[in-house]
């Protein structure tokens, strides 16, 4: 009984110390909520005043992309340009070295060729087959075309990503309209490309050379056979 | 074998014209192209080609995807492909060949590297 008085007595203690500490919780928990209230309030503010700029920026971002396929589009249409007029030169270096041969020909036929007008106009067929693989090193060149497409096809893959990400911060999503179950697409975002690139694309960078490629061929062929 | 056909697949106008001048100046001129991976099988059966030279990135469907493909079709299992793309990380590299490409030639290449590659493939090096 003595025991059950003391634990009696021992639990009404503890119940005291409860009862004095819970005011003291109470305090700090209000305190805090009102801190966390007081941040969420601060935040929203924050997102209010950044979310006209963020808009701002999802109206900027397609109208970037945009900009960066017609770059594609009008480097792609100059290089066909450029590869009709080697074409046209190229066309025109046969017909001139075609000509130099009938012309010597002609002259030794006729009997009147002498060795100083062959010998000029051999020089003539070199400069002409030297001006012609000039006119396919430029087409060789254009090759710049398809890897700058590549690039800018990365660069314009990653302003959409931003897109998306900015619409979500700023709750810019509707329902797509399947009925069955809807899903979350971009509001007023324009029909998104369909981009093939390599993100390494580099015109002057390779990571691995032709060498070592040739290499790792023959390996291939090896385990093969 | 100058006169085989060839089929080059490239979703880009300008390097599929590169690629059809430089094979012109090799010899080569009984060429087909294709737009993409998708395109380059509509054409393999509607013609017979002898030798494929394909980029890796495209849309529709990719160089490796058509390469798996053509390599899953008996009648196709050997014909030699030639794979032209940017893609230079070793990795890729030797992704390509397992799933079935003779030879390999990184973006930009030399006339001289694609007629060497064509000639290797023909010789079966």
């Amino acid at each position: 009984m003595g025991n059950k008085k003391k634990n009696a007595t021992s639990i009404d203690t503890n119940n005291m110390d409860e009862q004095a500490s819970v005011p003291q919780v109470g305090s700090t928990l209000k305190g805090g909520l009102g801190a966390l209230k007081q941040t969420i309030e601060e935040l929203s503010a924050s997102l209010r005043e950044i979310q006209g700029p963020l808009a701002d920026t999802r109206n900027t971002l397609p109208k970037a992309t945009t900009h960066l396929d017609r770059i594609s589009s009008q480097t792609e249409q100059a290089a066909h340009r450029v590869m009709d007029m080697v074409e046209n030169i190229s066309a025109q270096q046969v017909d001139i070295i075609s000509h130099l041969n009938e012309a010597m020909n002609v002259l030794t036929d006729s009997g009147a060729g002498n060795k100083s007008v062959n010998a000029l106009l051999e020089k003539a067929e070199e400069v002409a087959n030297r001006s012609q693989n000039d006119a396919f090193a430029i087409m060789d060149a254009l090759q710049f075309q398809d890897i700058t497409t590549q690039q800018i096809n990365h660069a314009a893959s990653l302003l959409e990503e931003v897109d998306a990400k900015i619409a979500l911060i700023i709750g810019d999503l509707v329902d797509d309209g399947s009925s069955a179950s809807p899903v979350k697409v971009l509001k007023n975002a324009p029909a998104r490309k369909e981009r093939s690139f390599d993100p390494h694309a580099d015109m002057e960078f390779k990571h691995t050379d032709q060498s070592d490629i040739d290499n790792l061929v023959r390996q291939s062929n090896e385990s093969k056979s | 074998m100058a006169n085989m056909k060839i089929l080059a697949v490239d979703d880009s106008p300008t390097m599929r014209r590169i690629i059809i001048n430089t094979l012109g100046r090799a010899g080569f001129t009984d060429i087909v192209e294709a737009e993409h991976g998708k395109d380059a099988l509509a054409k393999m059966e509607a013609e017979k080609i002898d030798f494929v030279i394909t980029d890796w990135n495209m849309p529709e469907m990719d160089g490796l995807s058509f390469v798996t493909n053509l390599r899953s079709k008996p009648e196709h299992a050997n014909i030699p492909i030639l794979m032209i793309t940017t893609r230079s990380v070793k990795e890729d590299i030797v992704e390509a060949l397992k799933a079935g490409v003779n030879n390999y030639i990184v973006k930009p290449f030399t006339p001289d590297t694609l007629k060497s590659k064509i000639d290797e493939i023909l010789k079966g090096a």
